[in-house]
């Protein structure tokens, strides 16, 4: 059930592409509210708007109409630079492919944000890449570059990339997509764990059986979102 | 921020290679703009010292006779004269061994070698000449074959060769070493010139005035010359010297700004290059800017990073440009000034040479860079994130894809080459900017070459003679010719008259009106002489006082086509020529000469039938045939006991004008060489980042069957097809620009050679830029066919 204040509110927005055969409606009139703390997935076939929806609420993307708020700021209007600013502070984004940057160690790569977004003393900030790298389990990886790790183990460096700032909404395209299930199932059990703590993640999957695993399950069809219920979103 | 700034510097180590090629891209700019201005500097300044360390007379004169001692020091005594030196030369043969031909020799003496007045000569080995003992010019020892010291050479004394002992080298700043003399200079006491045959007193006159300026040494040039008249004396010619300004210095400067212009060339070019290769960079940074945007970097900050990342590429370009533009500028300087005959200085750093390079090196890349890396870092995060590098998916609806998709018939890794070569426009033509200049610079060199030899194998046509004999004394015609003529592979024989005399305008007088003129008097019925007219037309052998007028000297005394000019013959009085036409002739000092009718200059001289110059044209025209022909002569006249000031070839004469212009183009390709490596780094750039960017498209290639071969072949095939494109731009480019190029050139110094288009020029560039494209390509081609399937198709 919606709050007044949502963390996450998507309202009536539009977005479409203009391709060489024409317009394509990827998202029709999709809103979509998320409470603190909840823990909600996405999911749809190959090109239903899913990663579009996700895009839009991380600011990647604007809508063509419509808005989208998080922590009650609208994001649609904000400019390149103030977005990116948003976003390192408030938004933590785990990407399928992990996306660390390949000539920073592991633990550069976590302090990347803090050092971008003036988070933190500079001195407090390798404690605390540690201190997160520590909760993902990979602080004696601190000092290895991205390359020499295990796709799981990138992966968990990511989510510590993500959660550098403290941002209160964690956002996750396919995040377990490039993983074997036993992986997937470990990184998944440290989202029902940040969760648990207080954060907010919303989860874009294709995996059945995690999807089965989330407490809300936004399904995405033809550019509508339905609830798992099959109630609208 | 400290974190994000290991990337840039990680980035930059990870990637040695392509940090190394653009490291080099703008050192090779930054260095050339170095070694030029500094060489520049390092010549200028060392003339400059060398010309005043010499002391330099202000005015030197030759005179048509003998003056002594005391004439000289009346002249001295002179208003406005500060002090007056003679000097005795003399034209002699010697050879090294007795067993070797005789060669043509200059011998000086000097009063008093310990007491110079000015023109210093300074002793570099051994000791001053004594009696029985030489001296020679140091430049002169080793191209001549000039025994070392303690050794023994002869003069042709009496017929006989005369032994003497090689007392020491010296350096006299009036002698420059070959190809810009043609005979080796001697030095000896007056004593040992009299032994020699020379003349007992002075035949040359230097003097010095207070305040050197060039009006105050005419007038008192045309003073001392109406004096030395007045005692029935002739001046042939007198030279006017800057005491602070090398003689040659117009002539360096010129070149030096010829070759300042390159640099600045090279250093554009290689700007070029740099904003090419950084806009790959960037480009294949796309994902990671796009990440660095997600986790909440502003485009101010990331631009920072990879500006850095820009600074640091010229910091590295310093530590290449500075010390080897160090070496190359005192290296240049060195040679250049030991053609001159002027000292080199110990090696220099020169800080104005340092500022610009460190100016360059640290400013071309940030300026080069700053566009692409402000474009870049502006893009969207989504853009950013879905890029794939290979022109936005766009590869089709442009006309040119239309084009190249519409062509049939080829192999398919041929048109896949083909079709690769123009995925990327905008970096095909950056990279083509900088093969195309230097193809075209080169074809321009080489085009200017070929006008320069061209232009003086005109002129020496247009003389006509292959050998040329210099009597001591005016000789009768009547008696001369037919002593020639009966010689074997004798052709053609005339006499010529050659007379140095002063010229002013009519109704001008006082300083400055007079103009020394290397006058030639022809016979009208002459076979030889053909004139390179630049205005005006030629004598007519009914003309009676007509002159062609040396077109350079013209300019010189305002005169033009029709104009009139009188010659002071000195006891014959003046007589006034009608200029009809306005010739191009390398001859004379400083390109004075004048052609009249020699029985009309006879005349005015108040003689009949006398010409002091024969010209032979041989049967056999070869060097050989020339030389042998100009021995016979010269053994011949002195068996006759008819006195020889000179003898040459003409082919002799031609190959030192060549080799002095061969100098300048020289200079000029090696200026090319350095465009032409740019060209290469960017043409190897652009097909490294090509191979980073169609990583994928390799991996799938080689999924579906390609070998190694098919691989590099795309890759070599781009290369070589970019390169030929390159010539056929660059070949109109050339034909068309040359003609100013030379044009300019022989304004900056003073040869306004015809041009001529060198076609060898147009193949030794095809055949050079393909070799430079396979060399380019490949490095990249190797990378390609070394990229596995699996590593391919999982690179993001």
């Amino acid at each position: 059930m919606a709050s007044a204040n949502p963390l996450v509110h998507v309202d009536n927005v539009v977005k479409d592409f203009q391709g060489p055969a024409g317009v394509i409606h990827v998202l029709k009139r999709v809103s979509l509210a998320v409470n603190e703390g909840e823990f909600v997935g996405v999911r749809g076939p190959s090109g239903s708007g899913k990663s579009t929806l996700i895009n839009m609420i991380t600011g990647i993307d604007r809508p063509t109409s419509g808005r989208v708020q998080i922590a009650g700021q609208p994001i649609e209007r904000m400019t390149e630079n103030q977005l990116a600013r948003f976003r390192g502070k408030h938004i933590g984004v785990i990407f399928q492919f992990f996306q660390l940057l390949p000539t920073l160690t592991v633990v550069e790569n976590v302090m990347l944000p803090m050092d971008f977004c003036r988070m933190w003393k500079p001195r407090e900030r390798f404690p605390r890449a540690m201190q997160l790298l520590e909760q993902v389990g990979l602080s004696d990886q601190a000092n290895k570059l991205p390359n020499t790790l295990s796709g799981g183990q990138q992966q968990r460096a990511a989510i510590a990339r993500a959660l550098a700032n403290d941002p209160p909404l964690l956002m996750g395209d396919e995040p377990t997509g490039n993983l074997d299930s036993h992986t997937a199932d470990k990184v998944f059990t440290l989202f029902q764990g940040l969760v648990a703590q207080g954060k907010t993640f919303i989860m874009v999957t294709h995996d059945v059986e995690l999807a089965r695993r989330m407490p809300r399950l936004i399904e995405v069809a033809d550019g509508v979102l339905h609830e798992a219920t099959g109630q609208p979103a | 921020m400290r974190t994000a700034f290991r990337k840039v510097w990680r980035d930059l180590w990870n990637n040695k290679g392509r940090t190394l090629l653009v490291v080099l891209s703008i050192a090779v700019g930054v260095l050339a703009l170095g070694m030029i201005t500094a060489s520049n500097n390092l010549m200028t300044r060392q003339m400059v010292v060398a010309q005043v360390a010499s002391h330099p007379s202000n005015v030197a004169m030759s005179l048509g006779g003998q003056i002594d001692e005391q004439t000289i020091k009346s002249l001295a005594r002179l208003p406005g004269i500060g002090e007056a030196e003679g000097l005795a030369v003399f034209g002699l043969r010697w050879k090294p061994t007795l067993e070797a031909e005789w060669q043509q020799a200059t011998i000086i003496a000097l009063d008093d070698y310990d007491r110079q007045l000015f023109d210093v000569v300074e002793l570099r080995t051994g000791a001053w000449p004594a009696s029985g003992a030489v001296d020679v010019e140091f430049n002169h020892v080793g191209p001549y074959s000039v025994p070392g010291l303690g050794g023994t050479l002869y003069f042709e004394v009496n017929d006989r060769p005369k032994p003497f002992t090689v007392n020491g080298t010296l350096r006299d700043p009036q002698q420059a070493p070959p190809p810009f003399t043609e005979q080796a200079t001697f030095y000896v006491t007056r004593d040992t010139l009299v032994q020699l045959g020379g003349p007992s007193a002075f035949n040359r006159l230097r003097f010095t005035i207070p305040v050197y300026t060039e009006a105050e040494a005419q007038r008192l040039a045309d003073v001392v010359e109406k004096r030395l008249n007045k005692q029935g004396l002739a001046v042939g010619f007198a030279t006017l010297q800057d005491p602070q300004r090398h003689l040659l210095q117009d002539l360096m400067d010129g070149v030096g700004l010829v070759l300042t212009v390159m640099a600045v060339l090279s250093l554009g070019l290689s700007t070029i290059l740099v904003v090419n290769t950084i806009n790959a960079v960037i480009a294949q940074q796309v994902p990671q800017i796009g990440i660095m945007k997600t986790i909440g970097g502003l485009s101010p900050q990331i631009a920072t990073l990879y500006l850095a990342g820009v600074a640091v590429y010229g910091v590295l370009s310093l530590a290449v440009a500075v010390p080897l533009g160090a070496l190359g500028a005192n290296g240049l300087a060195g040679w250049m000034l030991q053609l001159i005959n002027v000292p080199a200085a110990p090696f220099e750093v020169l800080r104005p040479a340092l500022l610009y390079q460190l100016g360059a090196g640290l400013l071309t890349p940030l300026l080069a860079g700053a566009y692409p890396v402000l474009q870049g870092v502006s893009i969207s995060v989504r853009e950013a994130l879905n890029a794939y590098g290979l022109g936005s998916g766009r590869y089709g609806l442009r006309l040119i894809d239309r084009i190249l998709g519409s062509l049939a018939g080829l192999p398919r890794m041929t048109t896949l080459a083909l079709r690769n070569t123009f995925r990327r426009l905008g970096r095909v033509a950056l990279t083509q900017v900088t093969l195309v200049a230097a193809g075209a610079i080169f074809m321009m060199v080489l085009s200017t070459h070929h006008s320069f030899n061209e232009t003086i194998l005109q002129i020496f046509r247009g003389f006509g003679y292959d050998v040329i004999i210099g009597f001591s004394q005016p000789q009768r015609i009547n008696e001369i010719i037919p002593l020639i003529e009966a010689q074997p592979n004798v052709a053609h024989a005339e006499m010529w008259l050659f007379l140095g005399a002063p010229g002013h305008v009519p109704g001008t007088s006082g300083p400055g009106s007079e103009y020394d003129v290397a006058l030639r008097g022809i016979p009208a019925d002459t076979e030889l002489y053909v004139p390179e007219l630049t205005a005006g037309r030629n004598l007519d052998p009914a003309d009676g006082h007509a002159l062609l007028l040396n077109q350079k000297l013209a300019r010189r005394m305002g005169l033009e086509v029709g104009d009139s000019l009188v010659f002071d013959f000195g006891p014959a009085g003046e007589s006034t020529y009608t200029i009809v036409g306005l010739i191009f002739d390398l001859a004379g000092n400083d390109q004075n000469t004048a052609y009249i009718h020699r029985e009309t200059l006879n005349a005015d001289l108040n003689q009949v039938g006398r010409a002091s110059v024969a010209e032979i044209r041989v049967a056999e025209n070869t060097l050989a045939a020339q030389q042998a022909m100009e021995t016979d002569l010269r053994d011949y006249f002195r068996t006759l006991g008819i006195g020889l000031s000179y003898t040459d070839t003409a082919a002799e004469i031609q190959a030192n004008a060549n080799a002095q212009f061969s100098i300048l183009t020289t200079l000029l390709l090696i200026m090319t060489f350095l465009i032409a490596v740019v060209g290469s780094f960017g043409l190897s750039g652009t097909l490294s980042i090509n191979v980073l960017e169609r990583r994928r498209e390799i991996g799938v290639m080689r999924a579906v069957g390609a070998s190694s071969a098919d691989v590099a072949f795309i890759f070599v095939g781009e290369g070589m097809l970019l390169g030929v494109l390159s010539w056929l731009a660059a070949v109109p480019i050339s034909l068309f620009a040359g003609r100013y190029f030379v044009d300019a050139l022989g304004v900056v110094i003073d040869f306004p050679a015809v041009y001529h288009y060198s076609l060898q020029g147009v193949w030794l560039w095809l055949a050079i830029v393909l070799a430079l494209s396979l060399l380019a390509s490949w490095l990249p081609a190797r990378r390609a066919t070394q990229i596995s399937v699996r590593e391919s198709l999982a690179y993001e």
